[in-house]
């Protein structure tokens, strides 16, 4: 049977009527209160869409101070009068930017798109089933993912701006209060309280797609042959569910330190811009603590479906079974277990156990084993097939390289003993923006050129797309392998300027490099956005199962 | 295509990586040309692992692509004992690697410091160093939180009553005779702050409520600089102070020079 | 392998499908998984008393208010209740608890210290999924909500042992 034939398959209701896929008439019942998982999977992915665009320009804007901290841009002055004042971009302004950058990419673009965007739009009609479980609980979650952004975005705009404390917020800095510097007052409260609304949005998110996952699929369909994609969904909602559980009172305990005068995490004798602190036994390590329990899992939130998605797209363009899907299943689910143990490892310098730290290491290093199974079978997978190159393909292709890339790198951090030179240099942040951000946006443009045809009807422009492919992969190369350079000569991450520091200043032309690759990048994702929104409305129409997969979404009749 | 790209930044990124235009800079005790050597493995390990998965990589779509649509293909679906191979060494190397590194790491943080080590204390503060020494009499003077005052030149806060503090010296940088053991004790009066000396290869936090010690002797002398390396507020890129390595008998002088300063001790007769 | 491997998952479509009885127990296991989370929740709520308790020398713990004992019997008999399928002396039994905690709550304003912190966080927390119950019993099965609150029941019962381990 030729591939081209598949999509003749029918859908399997047992005994039910087939249900009506339209989407409800009128634009508010169908982009207000829709509880259809094509709308919400939508809703996710352009709200992600706008968060990642707004991410990417506070990340130019950093860029583009780091190579000239004194230059003067008359219109920053008239979005930041205060933090942009004369032009000129203050510390306080760069260190508000990356903070925000972090936690909008982090949480907004890469916890969002690749699970609660896709997978609600393809987890349903991949295993058979009318729409997630509970189909009002989707709306919910939806609606407090939007709100949590709402107000995280209202951290902009309230007196003092933007925290300046990083994503991850470690206390004292985030606990203290506005005496830490502009923003660490109401724009820190705005930040917890957005990360708590993200917590529960997530957590609503993970119960559906865990009891979808169990309960809802076609009856033939057993868990070892869901695709690799259903998979990936649904060990990031098992993570979800654990991680986030565990964010969540980590945020209220530090909003009760910050405004009801407890000291979970404050020491006694705090002296803050000469201010003695009442605060008394708390500690510090304990946020840490606390916060990398979620954020080490949260990497693999990021990275699990975006690997489902690889697997599956390389084994359509190759014409073959996935290699060794067994073992690519296991790999999965020991990465999302292991992930829970690893913690540690982002603390190696922070005054921990120095005992527990080699153990860290030790259990940090055996992820690299499930991880290494992956890039064998991903190989493997493409060896002896007729690789057909497209767009998805392509970026199918480019997520493997920069897992490589981004993960080998792994090894040396994962080191306490090496980690007490790269901790908190660029190494680091080259290292994580390889493997967490860039793999995983490869893997979201890979989903969204190949799933394209099934969610608009029409087929994304090839030649753009290509080129877009092209100048993405060179460029975000030419972005972070520098900064590793960086990170070996040593320079801190974390720094609005390098100007106090002799040994920063000869890596002038390597943050120059930086930038502009920065910019050209940027540049290329325009002509994704056109591309993405004119093939909306003028794109060839596509034919049922354009790239003749196997998966059972192309053999739905459910349209958007 | 895909191969082609997959090549020039495989290419590009082991040129810049092997240059030597920009690296590490010069290790100045036994400590960091250990750590040297063990970073030159992994470094080499990682580097082959990278390029010859990456050339796999584009192998795999040399030689397997085809042009236009296809038709479906057979082929391997999977090998267990080629996976179960594969795992082993990954294993091996991964956990092999952490477990030698583990010398390196119980040489800074494990060991304990000889009897006659040097002690001194540090303590941090937005956005600045302040090192304190102790006197002839070797104890660090009692120090009371609510008489830290930077206006008044006391950020330890400096116990006047105390005789032990008489002669203590606080300094700005900090200063180290050549070849000696030293424990620096480590404390951060308001938030996260890490000290970090490239030529030592060492990082640590410094964690109010905490006292970390950290211990090293730097065998080299010179000037070398300390960058804070945690996010400490709006000063955090400015937060800078210096690691001078000097002469044992350089350092003696200095010392002697300060406590007359102080008036600690008189300055001897000239003949 | 031949050619024919590669093909999709056919799923028989002549096969009955009881499709309430899935959706039924996709809320079963929906359930599950929220009381796994709470679970979490909790768990990390506790690891923080028992490093804040352990590590730093201002720990005292509280005096437990007598109301707790009488709100704790009043959850048990809401459970009790609910077991004889008595919804509605069940809930009644629920408000009385939380009446009982507003109690508590008052006599506890002028109690400082860290103990107190984690009366007020482990108490109003579990408050909230009380709260969640009464919405559970409104809107979910009747014998789900039942199971969450019968969770909720045993939680409390964590939490007074809490209360018991670190008092004063």
């Amino acid at each position: 049977m030729a591939a081209g034939d598949l999509a003749a398959t029918g859908r399997d209701y047992g005994s039910r009527e087939p249900v009506v896929a339209a989407p409800p008439p009128g634009f508010v019942r169908r982009w207000i209160f829709s509880t259809d998982h094509k709308v919400i999977g939508k809703q996710y992915y352009f709200l992600a869409l706008f968060a990642a665009f707004l991410g990417m320009a506070l990340s130019l804007l950093m860029r583009w101070h780091l190579i000239d901290p004194d230059r003067k841009i008359a219109w920053l002055e008239k979005l930041w009068p205060e933090g942009a004042a004369g032009g000129i971009m203050t510390p306080e302004l760069y260190l508000s930017l990356m903070t925000m950058h972090g936690t909008i990419m982090v949480f907004f673009v890469l916890t969002t798109v690749p699970q609660s965007g896709f997978g609600n739009y393809f987890l349903p009609l991949q295993i058979g089933a009318d729409d997630m479980a509970f189909p009002r609980l989707n709306m919910a979650s939806f609606w407090t993912t939007f709100v949590s952004f709402l107000v995280l975005i209202a951290a902009f705009v309230v007196p003092g701006g933007a925290p300046l404390g990083g994503w991850t917020a470690y206390p004292p800095l985030s606990g203290v209060g506005a005496i830490a510097g502009p923003g660490m007052g109401l724009g820190m409260d705005l930040w917890i309280v957005s990360i708590a609304l993200f917590c529960i949005a997530s957590l609503m998110g993970a119960i559906n797609f865990v009891a979808t996952l169990v309960d809802l699929r076609a009856p033939s369909l057993g868990l070892m042959q869901l695709p690799l994609t259903c998979w990936g969904w649904f060990t990031t909602a098992m993570i979800s569910l654990l991680a986030f559980a565990v964010l969540l009172p980590g945020g209220v305990l530090l909003l009760m330190d910050r405004n009801l005068g407890t000291s979970f995490f404050l020491p006694a004798g705090l002296v803050v811009s000469d201010r003695a602190l009442q605060h008394s036994g708390g500690s510090p390590i304990l946020w840490q603590h606390l916060f990398w329990f979620f954020g080490h899992p949260e990497v693999y939130i990021a990275i699990l479906p975006g690997m489902g998605f690889v697997s599956t797209i390389l084994s359509t363009f190759a014409r073959k079974p996935i290699f060794g899907y067994r073992a690519m299943v296991y790999a999965m689910v020991a990465i999302a277990a292991l992930g829970f143990l690893v913690w540690g490892h982002h603390m190696f310098v922070s005054g921990m156990n120095p005992y527990s730290a080699i153990a860290f290491s030790l259990i940090t290093m055996t992820v690299g084993v499930p991880s290494a199974i992956k890039t064998f079978n991903w190989v493997g997978t493409l060896w002896g097939g007729k690789l057909w190159i497209t767009t998805p393909s392509l970026f199918a292709l480019g997520f493997v390289s920069l897992f490589v890339s981004g993960g080998i790198t792994g090894i040396l951090l994962g080191q306490p003993a090496m980690d007490m030179y790269f901790h908190d240099t660029y190494f680091v942040v080259g290292h994580f923006h390889l493997i967490m951000g860039v793999a995983a946006v490869f893997a979201m443009f890979a989903g969204t050129y190949y799933w394209f045809p099934k969610m608009f009807g029409r087929m994304m422009n090839e030649t753009l797309g290509k080129a877009h492919f092209l100048v993405t992969f060179l460029g975000v190369y030419a972005i972070f392998v520098p900064m590793h350079i960086a990170g070996i000569v040593g320079n801190p991450r974390r720094y609005p300027d390098f100007k106090e520091f002799e040994f920063l200043a000869d890596l002038k032309f390597l943050h120059t490099m930086m930038t502009h690759a920065a910019m050209s990048t940027a540049a290329i994702q325009l002509v994704f956005l056109f591309n993405l929104f004119w093939s909306m409305y003028r794109g060839s129409v596509a034919p049922a199962n354009p790239w003749h997969a196997t998966t059972r979404e192309w053999s739905s009749d459910e349209y958007e | 295509m895909a191969a082609v790209l997959v090549w020039v930044v495989t290419a590009a990124t082991l040129a810049l990586f092997l240059s030597g235009r920009w690296w590490l800079p010069e290790a100045i005790n036994a400590q960091a040309r250990s750590w040297d050597s063990h970073f030159n493995l992994t470094f080499w390990i990682m580097g082959a692992v990278f390029a010859a998965a990456q050339l796999a990589l584009s192998w795999v779509v040399l030689r397997y692509r085809s042009s236009g649509e296809p038709v479906a293909e057979s082929g391997s679906h999977g090998n267990n004992k080629l996976e179960l191979v594969w795992m082993g060494a990954a294993a091996v190397v991964f956990v092999g690697l952490s477990a030698l590194s583990t010398a390196i790491w119980a040489g800074v943080h494990l060991e304990r410091a000889p009897a006659g080590a040097m002690r001194i204390e540090a303590v941090a503060k937005q956005f600045a160093w302040n090192f304190r020494y102790q006197g002839p009499d070797g104890k660090f003077g009692r120090v009371k939180p609510e008489l830290i005052s930077d206006a008044n030149g006391n950020p330890f806060g400096l116990d006047d009553t105390d005789e032990a503090g008489r002669d203590d010296i606080t300094m700005a940088a900090l200063r180290v005779p050549a070849g000696t053991p030293v424990v620096l004790e480590m404390q951060s009066r308001d938030v996260l702050h890490n000290f970090f000396v490239r030529e030592l290869r060492i990082k640590q936090d410094l964690v109010p409520g905490m006292r970390i010690p950290l211990r090293f002797s730097a065998d080299k002398p010179g000037t070398y600089e300390v960058a804070c390396s945690e996010l400490c507020g709006l000063g955090h890129h400015q937060m800078r102070t210096q690691l001078i390595v000097m002469g044992k008998e350089e350092f003696q002088k200095w010392q002697q020079e300060t406590l007359q300063q102080l008036g600690v001790i008189t300055a001897p007769e000239s003949r | 392998m031949s050619t024919s491997e590669f093909q999709p998952v056919e799923l028989k479509s002549d096969v009955r499908v009881d499709w309430e009885a899935k959706q039924k127990e996709a809320s079963r296991t929906g359930l599950y998984v929220l009381l796994a989370s709470i679970l979490m929740f909790f768990g990390a709520l506790t690891s923080v008393l028992i490093i804040r308790a352990g590590s730093a020398d201002d720990f005292h713990g509280v005096p437990i208010p007598r109301v707790l004992w009488f709100s704790t019997a009043a959850i048990l008999a809401s459970s009790y209740f609910l077991v004889r399928n008595d919804k509605r002396t069940g809930v009644v039994f629920g408000l009385v608890f939380l009446a009982g905690q507003a109690v508590a709550w008052v006599q506890f304003v002028n109690i400082k210290g860290p103990g107190s912190w984690f009366f007020w966080t482990f108490s109003v927390s579990h408050a909230f999924h009380v709260l969640g119950g009464f919405v559970a019993f409104r809107f979910a099965r009747f014998e789900l909500a039942r199971v969450y609150w019968h969770f909720v029941t045993g939680l409390w019962l964590y939490v007074v042992l809490m209360f018991l381990i670190w008092r004063s």
